[in-house]
């Protein structure tokens, strides 16, 4: 084998100079985040406007990194239905210890949050086991000017590693929205999260493996503007223990499935048995081609004593189209969407 | 998103390294619309990033493992399927016919082995640079590079005898 042909061969590759200009300029604008649109020029002008839809549409579908699907045990049969709430943040920050931590992509609706992290370990650093958790500060902005004391529910999930042996692991970290005690809960619709990576764990025994919160910068995520869900006034009773309740709101997405529920003030059935404890096992979204769609987790369960509301947020097994869920079963009760238009939102 | 270099300094660190960066991004993507978004995005996050580079040594080492990084990440998409069958678009020109065979039979390689032979033998890295740049044990970077050069060396003679 011949070294001057095989560095022949290398120096031969290189970008045109027109492909080499238009690549600086798409970095420089910062206009683009799909594909490059060089080919477009080259279709011919009655297809234009056609092959335009489709490379869109195209553009949306592949901005998707297939690991946030690990969310959901049960897939998504179409992953465009979450192409809106799909952001791109590439974001890569190496810390003092020598730790990387990359923030690639975050899935979004109004009520939930998940963001795809990678780690990089120092060099010679095995990250083996199936035990690691992240932990983020989060803030979302602008806050309510009036809101007492806000809390969520976040957590990490560590994905499949496909090389257990080098020093990379990758992780979904989640959070639910934030319930104040003297406001709506926030939403993510239309905010920016702060995003700032605190530390990396190892199991609870062997406690933090790297410490990154010295490090106060803190990278901000414009989240969508636009709402992939539908809400609906429902309006019905339902049966909480052996009183009644009223089921104020519904909202679908295709990530959330979530409901408001108006009892009494200090209404203890919110927290514990013969309640709400537990709810999540008994809901499930019926489609209009007769599949039954579980519930992979609780995302945010947030009362407000004085009002008598809760608010319960839960993730479906899979990712779903919100027009096609006919009805809700909760508590073992069933509640048809039929004539029921969803809010404008 | 956050950009940390100006402008000016994006353009003049995309002029030093794009031929370099596109190379990887070509060799591992083995098409140009995905090689090109690859290349686009590494120099994305050399725009984000915020701890300065040491020296051009260190500039370079850094583009080459986000290169190569960022390329294997974009292979691990689900979408990557769907573009494995695709034609590729545009094609390079050679100055030989040979020349663009001998690219083939790069791209037909292993990931390691296109690394290896890329790092070593074009960009003059010494078999611990390279091991260094791929994270992996000098001894292990050692081996593939004899690999690599047996496994060319036997398709070459493959390709040979079948056109004899």
């Amino acid at each position: 084998m011949d070294e001057d042909k095989l560095k022949g061969v290398f120096d031969q590759i290189k970008p045109t100079p027109e492909g080499e200009q238009a690549m600086l300029d798409r970095l420089l604008t910062m206009e683009r985040r799909g594909r490059p649109m060089k080919k477009m020029k080259k279709l011919t002008a009655a297809l234009a406007a056609a092959v335009l839809l489709l490379a869109c549409a195209f553009t949306v579908a592949t901005g998707l990194d297939q690991r946030l699907l690990a969310l959901f045990s049960g897939g998504a049969r179409d992953p465009g239905l979450i192409a809106d709430g799909v952001v791109s943040i590439h974001h890569s920050r190496t810390y003092e210890n020598g730790w990387t931590v990359e923030l690639k992509q975050a899935l979004v609706d109004r009520y939930s949050m998940a963001v795809l992290v990678d780690v990089t370990a120092p060099e010679g650093t095995a990250l083996e086991g199936d035990d690691y958790f992240i932990r983020f500060s989060s803030v979302l902005t602008p806050e309510p000017e009036e809101r007492g004391v806000g809390g969520w529910v976040s957590g990490s999930r560590l994905l499949e590693d496909d090389d257990p042996k080098d020093n990379r692991i990758s992780f979904l970290w989640y959070r639910g929205p934030t319930s104040f005690l003297n406001a709506e809960t926030q939403q993510f619709i239309g905010h920016s999260a702060e995003l700032r990576p605190l530390w990396l764990g190892k199991n609870w025994v062997s406690g933090t493996l790297a410490d990154f919160s010295q490090d106060k910068r803190t990278c901000t995520v414009e989240l969508p503007g636009q709402d992939s869900g539908l809400e609906y006034q429902v309006g019905r009773e339902i049966a909480v223990g052996e009183e009644g309740m009223t089921v104020e709101k519904l909202y679908i997405s295709p990530i959330s499935a979530a409901f408001q529920l108006t009892g009494q003030a200090d209404d203890p059935r919110m927290w514990g048995p013969p309640g709400l404890a537990g709810v999540a096992e008994t809901i499930t979204l019926h489609m209009a081609a007769g599949e039954e769609v579980a519930m992979e987790r609780s995302v945010s369960q947030s009362y407000d004593p004085v009002q008598g509301r809760g608010e319960f947020v839960f993730q479906p097994r899979q990712v779903i189209d919100p027009a096609q869920v006919t009805s809700i079963t909760i508590l073992g009760q069933t509640f048809s969407l039929e004539g029921l238009s969803p809010a404008e939102q | 998103m956050e950009c940390v270099l100006s402008r000016e300094e994006t353009a003049a660190l995309y002029r030093r390294h794009i031929k370099m960066v596109y190379q990887i991004c070509l060799m591992m993507m083995k098409n140009i619309p995905d090689a090109e978004d690859a290349a686009q995005n590494v120099f994305r996050k050399a725009m984000e990033q915020h701890k300065p580079f040491r020296d051009p040594e260190h500039e370079k080492a850094w583009l080459i493992v986000t290169a190569r990084n960022e390329c294997r990440d974009q292979l691990k998409h689900w979408w990557r399927t769907r573009r494995a069958g695709e034609e590729v678009l545009e094609r390079l020109t050679w100055e030989q016919p040979a020349d663009g065979e001998l690219w083939d039979h790069i791209l037909s390689l292993p990931e390691k082995y296109r690394m290896v032979l890329y790092l070593h033998y074009y960009q003059g890295y010494t078999a611990l640079e390279t091991a260094e740049l791929m994270g992996r044990n000098p001894s292990t970077v050692r081996t593939w590079l004899v690999q690599a050069r047996w496994k060319l060396k036997e398709i070459l003679e493959v390709e040979e005898y079948g056109r004899g």
